[in-house]
Order: structure tokens, then C-alpha cells, then sequence
């Protein structure tokens, strides 16, 4: 059965060719490539170390996403009429139609839950640029923005404000693991 | 143009640019491309650069961004014009360098970074001037802050040197890119970017 939510979003998409503008939900999109956005992460934790590269793209992906989901789920009855985890699950869906990859929720727990993605777009980059340029096998995770979209996803799912939700990824398959791991926190 | 500017958008978006429904991966084109917001992508760069000192250390960090764009134009586009995409729609009709400019455009295009209006491409120059109107960076700034003291469209930027790379050059960083008038300075919607060949110092390469 299709999802409301994400026909809804669907349904948003608008373009004009004249100026190459995509909008998403009443917000701008732009469509770029892994090697973009794996590059710039890499340009960023060369210059400002692996820790504060991914607190500003955890951070700026996390504030972006969760207003669109708030002005998103403003204007969705769905959404509004939907139980935590109904909207976890909408909200991941449109995390896939944006192109972020696939999330499942699994080992939900009160306040505790495991996300786990085999094709976080990210990671998947990273593999390539393994691959085709000779990136060496991380030591540590490098999902940074998928770690902010769950942390929006979460925030905008339980109506708590970001600081009350912490993610972190343990384990990454640029690390070698066969699925990116995310430990989410709700307090 | 051979390159039919009108048929490639149209025939682009007919593939269907959302995420796969079971991977979430959204791979055309012989990439990974994924849908960002503007806000994300534009407030990234502007944190990082704030990050990194302001304007003290402005110059470096731009730098850092321009490279990254340059090396991501290479990957991206030589990764889109050995596609299977590429070589149905667009191959057929490249007989020059500049017809490969074109299909580069037209693709271009259709990401909504902006648009290229115009270009010109001067091969026995080793330069390219190109027009972009609506760049992404440029609403993003005026709403924020009012109009730039400096040119802000870094990925424009890298972008530049990155096609003259492809279209000219055999490895990545054999040319520069420049801004050399941006919406966000003029308050306008054009921005205006120019790439050559950089020069070799001391005559070595």
C-alpha cells in the first residue's frame, strides 16, 4: 500500500527548467553525486579532524532536515494521526525517496533504538572511492549526515527538540562492518 | 548547439529521480546521486569557513571547497559521460569538444545548481566563461546576509576548472577556475566563472 506521507512528498516535488530549481516539501533541493559529498567530508576532516568535521555535518544536516519534517508534518494529517513509530517509518521512507539510502529500525526499546543501513549513500561513495582512487579502509565511522537525518527523523517523530536525541554510528562499512550501525537515544 | 538543450532535461527527469524503493540508492547516470537541501549544502560550506577562522583564514578554506568540487566535476562527469545514459542520449550527437560542452550543460542543467545561460569555449585559448543564473548560493546568501563582499559560489568554482579538466586537460587540477562576478556581490542573479590552464612554473610541469 503506498505511503501517504511519502506520496504526498512526491507530489511536492516541483521544477522549473528555466532557472534548473528543484523544490522539495516548499524547500530547495539540489541533486548532487557521492563523490561530492564524500570529497567534501574527506576536504573537511583533513583540515578540522575527523571529530569537529563530524559535528558540523552531523549538526547542519540535522537543524536543515528537522525544520522541513516540522513544516512537513504541519501540513500532513497523516502524519500528525500517526504513532511514533508509524512516523519513524514514513520519515525513514523519505530518506530512501531523497536518495540517503535504506534505514531499518530494528531492536527498538524504550528509549533505545538500532538503525542499521546495508546502503547508506555514503558509505556506498566511500566504497567506491576505495575502489577507483585508493581511499585506505576507515578506523572510524563516516555516515556524518545520515547520523543527523536519523537524529532529525527521531526529533520530528517524537516531538523533542535535537538535544534530547543523540545518534552515533558504531559501526560502518567503510570500517570493514557489513552494515552501518546507529544507536539512537531518545531522552 | 547539436546537443538538444530541451530534450535531455525532459528525457532526465523521465528516468525517475528519486531513490530506489528497497536500497534508497538513486544511481543514474553511472553515479550515486542523492537530493540535498540547498540549506544543507550551502550552510556546510559557510559553517566550515566559519570554523576555520573567518575571514582570516578565508582564503584556505575556500580553497578546501574549490578543490573538492574540482575533483568531484571530474569524478562525477567522466562517471556520467561513460554511462549508458550518456552514450544513448547524448554521444551520438558530440562530433567537438564544444558539442561535449554542451551535453556537459545540458546535464548540468538539470541538478538545480543553477543554469548555465551561456558559455564560451576557447580551445585556442584554453579558456571557457560561462554564465550561471539562479546559482543555489547565491538566494541562500541574499536572504541571510545581504549582498557579499567577496564571491561565494564554490563549487561553481571548482566546477569550472573541473569541465576544463575533462574537455582539455588529462588529470585533475591542469586548470583553475575563477568567479569573477557573483549574484551575491551585485545583488543580481548572474554569476559569471572563468577557467584556464594553469601555468607551469618555472617552465616545468
Amino acid at each position: 500500500m503506498a505511503n501517504p506521507m511519502i506520496e504526498k512528498l512526491k507530489a511536492s516535488i516541483a521544477v522549473d527548467a528555466a532557472r534548473s530549481w528543484i523544490s522539495v516539501g516548499g524547500e530547495e533541493f539540489a541533486y548532487h553525486c557521492d563523490k561530492f559529498n564524500t570529497r567534501i567530508i574527506k576536504g573537511l576532516e583533513d583540515v578540522l579532524g575527523p571529530a569537529k568535521a563530524r559535528e558540523l555535518i552531523m549538526r547542519t544536516a540535522s537543524q536543515n532536515l528537522l525544520e522541513m519534517f516540522k513544516s512537513f508534518a504541519a501540513s500532513t494529517p497523516e502524519f500528525q494521526a500517526a504513532d511514533t513509530a508509524e512516523k519513524l517509518t514514513g520519515l525513514t521512507e523519505c530518506l530512501k525517496l531523497l536518495g540517503f539510502g535504506a534505514v531499518a529500525l530494528d531492536k527498538m526499546d524504550g528509549s533505545s533504538t538500532q538503525a542499521r543501513s546495508t546502503t547508506s549513500y555514503l558509505a556506498e561513495g566511500y566504497l567506491e572511492n576505495m575502489q577507483r582512487w585508493g581511499w585506505p579502509v576507515r578506523k572510524a565511522p563516516f555516515c556524518y549526515d545520515l547520523e543527523g537525518y536519523l537524529q532529525a527523523a527521531f526529533a520530528a517523530a517524537t516531538g523533542k527538540d535535537l538535544a534530547s536525541i543523540s545518534v552515533t554510528e558504531t559501526q560502518c562499512r567503510t570500517a570493514g562492518a557489513d552494515s552501518c550501525i546507529f544507536e539512537v537515544e531518545v531522552k | 548547439m547539436v546537443v538538444n538543450q530541451q530534450e535531455i532535461p525532459e528525457a532526465f527527469l523521465s528516468l525517475g529521480l528519486y531513490g530506489d524503493e528497497q536500497t534508497g540508492l538513486l544511481r543514474r547516470f553511472g553515479v550515486i546521486l542523492n537530493n540535498s537541501q540547498v540549506s544543507f549544502l550551502v550552510g556546510r560550506e559557510l559553517e566550515f569557513i566559519r570554523q576555520m577562522g573567518g575571514e582570516s583564514a578565508r582564503s584556505v578554506s575556500e580553497k578546501v571547497l574549490i578543490d573538492a568540487a574540482q575533483w568531484c566535476a571530474n569524478a562525477t562527469f567522466s562517471g556520467i559521460m561513460a554511462s549508458p545514459e550518456w552514450a544513448q542520449m547524448i554521444e551520438p550527437t558530440i562530433k567537438s569538444v564544444q558539442d561535449r560542452m554542451d551535453g556537459l550543460v545540458a546535464i548540468t542543467n538539470c541538478l538545480g545548481w543553477g543554469k548555465i545561460s551561456s558559455y564560451k569555449l576557447d580551445e585556442a585559448k584554453q579558456e571557457l566563461e560561462f554564465t550561471v543564473d539562479y546559482s543555489y548560493y547565491v538566494d541562500y546568501w541574499l536572504k541571510r546576509y545581504g549582498k557579499s563582499n567577496y564571491p561565494i559560489c564554490y563549487m561553481w568554482t571548482g566546477v569550472a576548472g573541473g569541465y576544463m579538466d575533462l574537455l582539455l586537460g588529462s588529470k585533475v587540477n591542469e586548470f583553475t577556475g575563477e568567479e569573477v562576478s557573483c549574484g551575491a556581490q551585485t545583488g543580481g542573479n548572474q554569476c559569471v566563472f572563468r577557467a584556464k590552464r594553469l601555468k607551469k612554473k618555472f617552465g616545468l610541469s
